[in-house]
């Protein structure tokens, strides 16, 4: 039985750093199971696991680094007030992909309305962020920037249902059983959309994968 | 034998190694009979590996700062609402709301007798005022003597309608200032606007 501590509860920061590196050994749902009982650092530890994951899947489907960020911090605070919804029946993880995900999709159809094109259809030189590996060259590096960009746009350039779950399934390294109910599909037309998927955009990529 | 169709719709199954023996060796006669075939599986497997070896993004530094304001904002919230949810709390508001309608109810209906008294109070000053200065033209009062009259008049107007009306007495001053004829302009109180503005005043 977890703890029960009010939601206000202040730590001194000695024990605050002893109560995190208890957290971190703790599962994902006992984390949530923690917050439901009024436990903030417990949703703090599920911010720190989850915020980069969420920010890269959320990031390859929008393909827009503000409004990523803005989702994924509109997926926690959604996670804050339904803590109480979630039960033991699903995975954590399952949930709050879910949350993300559908918050995405909601994003994609406003831009549709309102003909939003993402930045990332821009140069690969103006985005704002930087995910270089400085172990290589110059060169190597540029090259290595150029086909991530070529790549990104690609899988921006498939319909929603198939880059959702090439992301999950090739990006985030999640199984079919999770996509499945992540996206509310039966596991079967998971498999067969991650196959579309891959050839899809293997097709789009030829010119990149056959010089490589 | 399976044909090229057949082939593509299988290459996941493949790779994930989801076949069971016949179709694999099915699959891989097929890989090794049609070069097409043989370049789409090729490119499917380099491109699983290109996407694996996609860089993770990383959210920005003032992610924490922005989420933790939001979420202080967030709490903040919950923390009032969650008072309501102590009976005792719930049931002083709602007595306490109940009380502050019936108040305003009670002075609502009780202000109107107040302001009908104070209206007819004004309005017989109006009607004085306006006799006064019907007579003055008919009269040998000096201007010193009408203004006097004047002021007496002014200090019957209550305090706080006189402050709201103001800027026509101070119009009536400065007409009176700059008239050469001391009762016409004092008959400035008898033009349409002026009396009106009067009249209509509202408590």
């Amino acid at each position: 039985m977890a703890k029960k501590t009010n939601i206000s509860t202040k730590y001194s920061p000695i024990e605050k750093e002893r109560l995190q590196q208890e957290l971190a050994k703790l599962s994902d749902e006992e984390l949530i199971f923690r917050f439901q009982d009024g436990d903030l650092l417990a949703f703090d530890e599920i911010v720190k696991r989850y915020k980069n994951q969420l920010f890269n899947f959320v990031f390859r489907f929008l393909g827009e680094y503000a409004d990523s960020e803005d989702i994924v911090q509109e997926t926690f605070l959604r996670v804050f007030r339904k803590r109480r919804a979630y039960r033991k029946v699903a995975k954590f993880s399952t949930w709050i992909y879910t949350i993300a995900g559908n918050l995405a999709k909601t994003e994609l159809r406003r831009r549709k309305k309102r003909n939003v094109f993402p930045l990332s259809t821009l140069g690969y030189e103006d985005r704002d962020y930087e995910i270089s590996d400085e172990s290589l060259s110059p060169e190597t590096r540029t090259n290595t920037h150029m086909y991530e960009e070529i790549i990104q746009r690609e899988i921006q350039a498939l319909s929603p249902k198939f880059r959702e779950v090439i992301i999950l399934r090739d990006i985030q390294e999640l199984s079919y059983e999770e996509i499945s109910k992540i996206i509310k599909v039966p596991l079967g037309t998971v498999k067969s959309r991650v196959n579309r998927a891959r050839l899809k955009l293997q097709a789009r990529l030829k010119f990149l994968l056959d010089n490589k | 034998m399976i044909n090229c169709e057949r082939f593509t719709s299988l290459i996941t199954d493949y790779l994930d190694d989801n076949l069971d023996k016949q179709q694999k060796a099915e699959f891989k006669n097929h890989l090794q009979s049609c070069k097409e075939c043989a370049a789409v599986f090729e490119r499917v497997n380099s491109l699983q590996q290109h996407l694996k070896k996609l860089p993770s993004v990383k959210t920005s530094p003032v992610f924490d700062i922005v989420l933790k304001n939001r979420l202080r904002r967030e709490l903040v919230k919950n923390t009032t609402w969650n008072l309501f949810e102590n009976p005792w709390i719930k049931i002083s508001v709602i007595g306490l709301s109940a009380a502050a309608i019936f108040l305003i109810a009670f002075f609502s209906l009780y202000y109107p007798s107040i302001s009908s008294k104070q209206q007819q109070r004004f309005s017989s000053t109006v009607s004085n005022f306006q006799t006064f200065t019907d007579r003055a033209d008919s009269t040998n009062l000096s201007q010193q003597q009408v203004e006097e009259k004047i002021y007496f008049v002014i200090e019957e107007i209550p305090a706080d309608l006189f402050m709201s009306e103001r800027q026509h007495f101070d119009l009536l001053f400065s007409t009176n200032a700059h008239s050469d004829s001391t009762f016409s302009s004092l008959g400035q109180i008898k033009q349409p606007a002026y009396t009106k503005s009067l009249v209509t005043v509202t408590f």
